[in-house]
């Protein structure tokens, strides 16, 4: 069975707009692949059908079975993560073997605060 | 922070209701595919059949006889037959076909001009059979039926695609997860199911267009030079053409006039064609033109074969606008699709931040469509309606000609049927409810005309593009009739936008998260113009749109009018995130 982990340096799941999020992918394949892409990226969930916006991306060739690569993206100004009465905006990093698309994903949240935007009670005023 | 690692999960036992689930998409994707390859088979040995006469060798014939023959058969009763005679290995044959099929039409005219091309007596080349020198014909035949091919090859797809799925979900146990990220792929390919239904639509919506309407019209103009000819009716009768869909009627008078020394015969009415419902219209056109009496043609002086007894533009005509029904929604479809496509190309968007991946630069996609400053967002923006009162209009009228138009042709049955004395009851009680959507929908296009009328609203804010947190200044004005309005509110929404599939159905839900009151008044001096700042709330989401989700900000301004439709206009703004550790 193949392991794909992925590891931040910090020590908190939460990252601000703009910030640099370094972190550290590792593996162990029982099978040959062609490559590994660490991918940061959001996506939707909820009532909509969902979106995924892949942001950035890293391409690691000549994988051999056991391995590991330190990584670093640049969090752009948004979308902050949110829940809201119908769509939840999540970010999440993955390690993907290709071309058999097994993964391994770390959930991460992004925004000002280090806790997700809530919309589910409406502000009045 | 800590590691999570999702790995494949070893394989469970199958429930019984997923083998159930699997057993009955086989067979549903199963009767797609053996339906498609039914359909392709046919269709193919249909092509070869006529594709066969390219492979019989030629031999010399000559011409015995030339004629047009009406064989009395309904949709095309008359034939063109040319008998010729020719040699196949020394032994003499006799053969009076054309083509390997008959070659019939329900104009006269075009029969004749195509057996004038053999003159009796004239030599020419034939393809003879080698399995059956019996057979033998003067023309090969292009394979035109394979151009229906791409239809049955959907199926094979849909179908091949299916039984495949499910082929591999037996034989892999539970379907194994894979990467959110894929989706983004995904997504990309989504731009092209606009542009295909919009390039199917225009092509049959066009093709119809051109046919019905557009070539009509040409030899309407082009008859404008044609000659006065008199004429004498040969036979006359309103043919009934019997289908699933019910029986419909054509006028077939056929007439007989010299000119240039000759006779020529020719059974064109008009420049329309074909045949429709509504039966007495057309009685009443033969019974002015009864067997034996004489009248009136037009005859091209370039090309005598070709007559027409009427000339004149006539309502017939107006049937040639009916495929603007598909023509216009599907040139809009296109132009949705290529803006799409653009757009995904561009690298704004979920759709081209995929693309941006192998780039490794993206835009956030926080733009919602709304007007943007240019260059400064902290610039002040005159701000544009999402939609104004005249796209309103214009955009219910389109959607009242489409639902109208496809309706006109169940209420035209459902009409003949009462006009024939034999009302046809279910379908007229089924019609009812369309019927009063349709009238609503005719209601709301001299609804939206009157609130054209109604005073305009001009809306500017500063910043462009606020951030959350920011203090944004709204200035207003009104031209036209302001007195009109009794009472003015603006308010500032957050709004969040799901867009999703409900069967056959595209449906997007809205909820809003901010209602935050901008201004209200009752005094004309203050409804003409005024200006308010409101804080920009900070713990909340700014504008934010992806394929399906959206964030979506406005203005929203209402003005009440007595006795009219009121003032209703919506101007979307752009929010931006605030700025992280407060610079700005």
């Amino acid at each position: 069975m193949n392991r794909l982990e992925i590891t931040t340096d910090g020590s908190e799941a939460w990252v601000r707009p703009g910030d640099q999020l370094t972190g550290t992918a590792t593996w162990e394949l029982e099978d040959d692949v062609d490559a590994l892409e660490i991918r940061l990226f959001w996506y939707t969930s909820g009532k909509g059908s969902r979106d995924v916006g892949i942001v950035d991306a890293r391409r690691i060739e000549s994988v051999e079975r056991h391995g590991s690569r330190a990584f670093s993206f640049q969090i752009p100004d948004g979308p902050f993560s949110f829940t809201g009465k119908l769509i939840t905006l999540s970010w999440a990093i993955e390690l993907v073997a290709l071309p058999s698309e097994d993964s391994g994903r770390l959930d991460i949240l992004v925004g000002p605060q280090p806790v997700e935007v809530d919309l589910r009670t409406t502000i009045e005023r | 922070m800590s590691a999570e690692a999702i790995e494949s999960p070893p394989s469970a036992p199958r429930g019984c209701r997923s083998l159930i689930g699997s057993g009955i998409g086989t067979l549903f994707f199963g009767v797609f595919l053996v339906a498609g390859l039914g359909f392709t088979a046919m269709l193919v040995r249909e092509a070869w059949y006529d594709l066969e006469t390219w492979t019989w060798p030629d031999a010399s014939c000559r011409i015995v006889s030339s004629e047009v023959v009406d064989t009395g058969e309904i949709e095309e009763p008359y034939q063109a037959v040319v008998r010729f005679e020719y040699l196949h290995q020394g032994d003499a044959f006799v053969s009076d076909r054309l083509r390997r099929r008959p070659v019939a039409s329900s104009s006269w005219a075009k029969m004749v001009e195509r057996v004038e091309r053999y003159p009796v007596g004239s030599e020419t080349r034939c393809r003879v059979d080698p399995d059956d020198p019996t057979a033998a014909v003067l023309e090969r035949s292009a394979p035109w039926v394979l151009l229906m091919l791409p239809f049955p090859l959907l199926f094979v797809a849909v179908g091949g695609i299916g039984v495949y799925a499910m082929f591999r979900r037996d034989r892999g146990g539970r379907p194994r997860p894979t990467p959110i990220s894929r989706e983004a792929r995904g997504a990309k390919q989504a731009v092209w199911i606009p542009i295909v239904l919009g390039v199917v639509f225009t092509l049959v919506g066009g093709g119809l267009f051109i046919a019905l309407g557009v070539l009509p019209a040409l030899r309407l103009a082009d008859a404008r030079g044609w000659q006065a000819t008199p004429c004498t009716i040969v036979s006359s009768s309103v043919r009934s053409h019997a289908s699933d869909d019910g029986t419909t009627y054509s006028i077939d008078i056929m007439y007989e006039y010299e000119t240039g020394g000759r006779t020529w015969r020719s059974n064109r009415y008009d420049f329309v064609g074909g045949s429709s419902s509504g039966y007495d219209g057309k009685q009443a056109v033969v019974d002015r033109y009864p067997a034996g009496s004489t009248s009136t043609c037009w005859v091209d002086p370039d090309d005598p074969s070709q007559a027409v007894l009427d000339r004149d533009p006539s309502v017939r005509y107006l049937v040639g606008l009916v495929p603007l029904i598909f023509l216009i929604p599907g040139l809009g479809v296109l132009w949705m699709g290529v803006r799409m496509r653009r757009a995904a190309n561009a690298g704004s968007g979920p759709l081209g931040a995929a693309r941006a991946a192998v780039r490794q630069s993206a835009a956030p996609p926080m733009s919602t469509g709304a007007s943007t400053p240019e260059t400064d967002p902290g610039a002040p923006l005159d701000l544009e309606p999402a939609v104004g009162p005249v796209g309103k209009a214009a955009g219910a009228g389109c959607i009242a000609v489409f639902w109208n138009g496809m309706m006109s042709v169940f209420v035209w049955q459902a009409v003949s049927s009462w006009r024939r004395g034999r009302p046809d009851w279910f379908l007229t009680l089924f019609l009812v409810p369309f019927v009063l959507v349709g009238l609503v929908l005719i209601a709301s296009i001299f609804y939206f005309l009157l609130a054209a009328a109604n005073p305009r609203p001009r809306l500017r804010i500063m910043p462009g593009s606020p951030r959350l947190g920011d203090r944004l200044h709204v200035e207003w004005s009104f031209t036209g009739r302001v007195a009109r309005i009794r009472r003015l509110e603006i308010r500032l929404i957050g709004r969040e936008e799901a867009t999703y599939r409900r069967g056959t159905d595209t449906v997007t839900d809205r909820e809003e998260f901010a209602r935050l009151h901008v201004a209200t008044s009752e005094l004309e001096p203050e409804i003409r113009t005024g200006s308010r700042t409101i804080d920009m709330p900070v713990d909340t989401m700014h504008s934010f749109e992806a394929t399906s989700n959206k964030i979506v900000w406005t203005l929203e301004v209402s003005g009440d009018i007595s006795r009219w439709p009121d003032v209703s206009e919506t101007f979307p703004i752009t929010v931006r995130p605030a700025t992280p550790r407060g610079d700005r």
